[in-house]
């Protein structure tokens, strides 16, 4: 569910169209509806910030609805041609030197993707938030005139970590600005903010995206070079047998 | 000076008695000697096999990664430091590793494995990893192989692989990415699943640091100094003299401490059965000097009749014992110094290896050394003039008659 706002906006542009007032189920709705595009392809930059090392990778990405998604990295030459295909909730990783495809098992869905501060879970979560959490409109903490304030807590059949999750998205274009992930003591463990929001592929959106891990001094930057919406791509462009294809 | 002219008459006086318990003596010292020799040689020989196969005697890494392992704790090895380990005139030897873990994938099997990537040249003059290798070549004998490896029995067992094969290794880069490649199996080492190498795979140090991202960088220095008994203090003088507060210099009792804490623990624990064979030793002693003292029961009553000195007797008794005992020490030093020899060259092969800590032996060893020839030695003596005294004191005391009458 956290990709909805998270590595979603990865993979699908949104744009909003700004109203005056909205409720909390108006606000969710809009955006799940519109990150649900039929089809998506754009080409990132993901920088990887640690306390150890740093790193820059640009990949090129293709998304289905919710369901599907490829990965395709393109640089840096040691990386190139690794690829991640999510279908469905299942995730495979592709190492061309090797020849090998990983299954990403169970086990290893909160583990980091390509080291990064995303999990392998945030990409494979296709629930909406709505079908996920319980949500409650809240007066933002800090400026109630500018942010409109979402506060979601998971359903009893919802399988997660976070025991809170928190939207803060600007009134006047409803461009989300901060997404807070909460362990279940609320203490926040993930922050991911939302910057240089500009038009591309036909639609406004923020094509800057920093995740903060808090306990690991880390952050994620992705940077959005091009964006293609409703592209014209192969039926078969996220076949399992596919993946192994150059 | 009288009295020692007469405690060896005494002693030549009755040569099939001094001979009985000279051997006595003798025998429980070598004994004793022996026992010491085999419990230091055990040790010695466990210590060689853990610092001979894997630790070396001292070793430098980045402040932190013996407390945690980490493939992030790296460090660049300056020529500065080469040129200060290079001149260190107790150091014999020093290599250069790096450490990992990996997935490793045979052709229908997988497994996780330990990499340890070394210099394969300066590794063979720190550690007999070239003597480990079973089947197949060492790393630096190979030519025109692309990412050669050595792999660990057990777990060539595990993903049943042969010699010529190639391996996908999957791990985690230094800097952050998925570190991913094929090598080629080039030697497989070590002898069952119970000893440290079975189930690593070795690499050399660049192959690593390309397939790690690690640039010229490195996770731990190993030195091989004159003696292990060296370590504690070269590691002083190395960390003064590198005076590099980043690195970490520490002596092989520090960086196998669960091994150590281990060894001394059982070492103390050892000390229970050297103090019964302590015992045994003391307690042939007591008899061997009670039945010379009692024997001569009568020969004391006809001094004392005599007018000597009761003191004279007690001296005299105590002088000779300890002659006596003085005497079996030296000529049994030469068989025990012999037996310890031939042990420490040829120990005793165990049937089933033994493994200890990580590291297994298959043979014990004794140790010929100052100290298990000198410990026996004194205690041998200290003993025997303990208790030659109650026998002293006791006729000493007698009356000449009662004593003449006991024969």
């Amino acid at each position: 569910m956290k990709h909805v706002l998270g590595l979603a906006f990865l993979f699908f542009g949104f744009s909003f169209s700004a109203f005056a007032e909205a409720s909390v189920e108006e606000l969710l709705d809009q955006m799940d509806r519109l990150y649900r595009s039929d089809s998506s392809h754009a080409t990132i930059e993901m920088q990887i910030v640690t306390e150890n090392w740093e790193r820059t990778t640009i990949m090129e990405v293709w998304s289905r609805g919710m369901d599907d998604t490829l990965i395709k990295i393109l640089s840096p030459r040691k990386d190139k041609g690794i690829k991640t295909l999510k279908r469905g909730n299942q995730m495979w990783n592709y190492f061309p030197k090797i020849n090998k495809v990983l299954k990403v098992p169970p086990s290893m869905m909160m583990n980091s993707w390509m080291g990064s501060d995303f999990t392998n879970d945030d990409l494979v979560k296709e629930n909406t938030l709505a079908d996920d959490y319980h949500s409650k409109l809240e007066p933002h903490p800090s400026a109630p005139e500018q942010f409109y304030f979402i506060a979601l807590t998971p359903k009893e059949n919802t399988v997660t970590v976070w025991g809170k999750l928190s939207i803060s998205i600007r009134r006047d274009d409803l461009m989300p600005v901060e997404q807070v992930y909460y362990d279940d003591r609320e203490e926040k463990k993930r922050v991911m903010e939302f910057r240089g929001v500009k038009e591309m592929g036909g639609k406004r959106i923020p094509t800057v995206m920093e995740m903060g891990t808090l306990n690991k001094k880390s952050k994620t930057l992705v940077r959005y070079k091009s964006i293609d919406f409703n592209p014209n791509f192969s039926e078969n462009l996220f076949s399992f047998n596919r993946l192994r294809r150059k | 000076m009288l009295i020692l002219k007469l405690a060896f008459r005494n002693l030549l006086r009755h040569k099939s008695r001094s001979l009985l318990c000279g051997l006595t003596i003798m025998g429980a010292f070598i004994l004793f000697s022996i026992s010491l020799g085999f419990s230091d040689g055990s040790y010695g020989s466990l210590i060689r096999m853990l610092t001979d196969t894997q630790s070396g005697h001292v070793q430098v890494h980045r402040q932190g990664y013996l407390e945690r392992p980490s493939l992030f704790r790296h460090f660049q090895l300056s020529q500065e430091i080469k040129q200060q380990l290079n001149d260190h005139p107790q150091v014999q030897a020093w290599t250069t590793r790096i450490f990992s873990s990996a997935l490793v994938f045979g052709e229908k099997k997988s497994s996780i494995a330990r990499l340890m990537a070394v210099d394969p040249d300066q590794e063979s003059q720190v550690t007999r990893i070239r003597e480990k290798v079973k089947a197949g070549k060492f790393l630096s004998d190979t030519t025109d192989v692309y990412n050669p490896i050595l792999i660990g029995s057990h777990l060539q067992k595990l993903i049943q692989v042969k010699v010529g094969e190639e391996v996908a290794f999957i791990g985690q880069g230094a800097d952050g990415s998925v570190a991913n490649d094929l090598f080629t199996v080039v030697g497989i080492v070590g002898k069952g699943s119970d000893d440290a190498e079975s189930r690593r795979v070795y690499l050399p140090l660049k192959n690593a640091q390309e397939f790690l991202s690690l640039g010229d960088r490195i996770h731990e220095v190993t030195i091989r100094l004159d003696h292990f008994n060296l370590a504690r203090k070269e590691a002083e003088s190395l960390r003064n003299i590198l005076n590099n507060e980043a690195l970490d210099v520490q002596p092989w009792q520090v960086v196998e401490e669960q091994f150590y804490k281990a060894m001394m623990a059982d070492q103390q624990g050892n000390w229970i059965s050297q103090g019964v064979i302590m015992l045994i030793v003391g307690l042939v002693i007591l008899i061997t000097v009670l039945m010379n003292a009692f024997e001569r029961r009568h020969e004391f009553g006809v001094l004392l009749a005599l007018g000597t000195p009761p003191g004279f007797i007690f001296r005299s008794i105590v002088l000779e014992m300890t002659l006596l005992s003085g005497l079996s020490v030296l000529v049994g030093s030469f068989f025990a110094y012999g037996l310890n020899w031939y042990y420490s060259v040829d120990g005793i092969k165990l049937e089933t290896p033994l493994e200890y800590g990580g590291v297994v032996f298959n043979q014990m060893l004794s140790e010929n050394s100052m100290s298990v020839l000198l410990i026996p030695a004194i205690f041998s003596i200290c003993v025997t003039f303990l208790v030659a005294l109650y026998p002293a004191i006791k006729s000493a005391r007698a009356v000449p008659i009662e004593a003449i009458r006991e024969n």
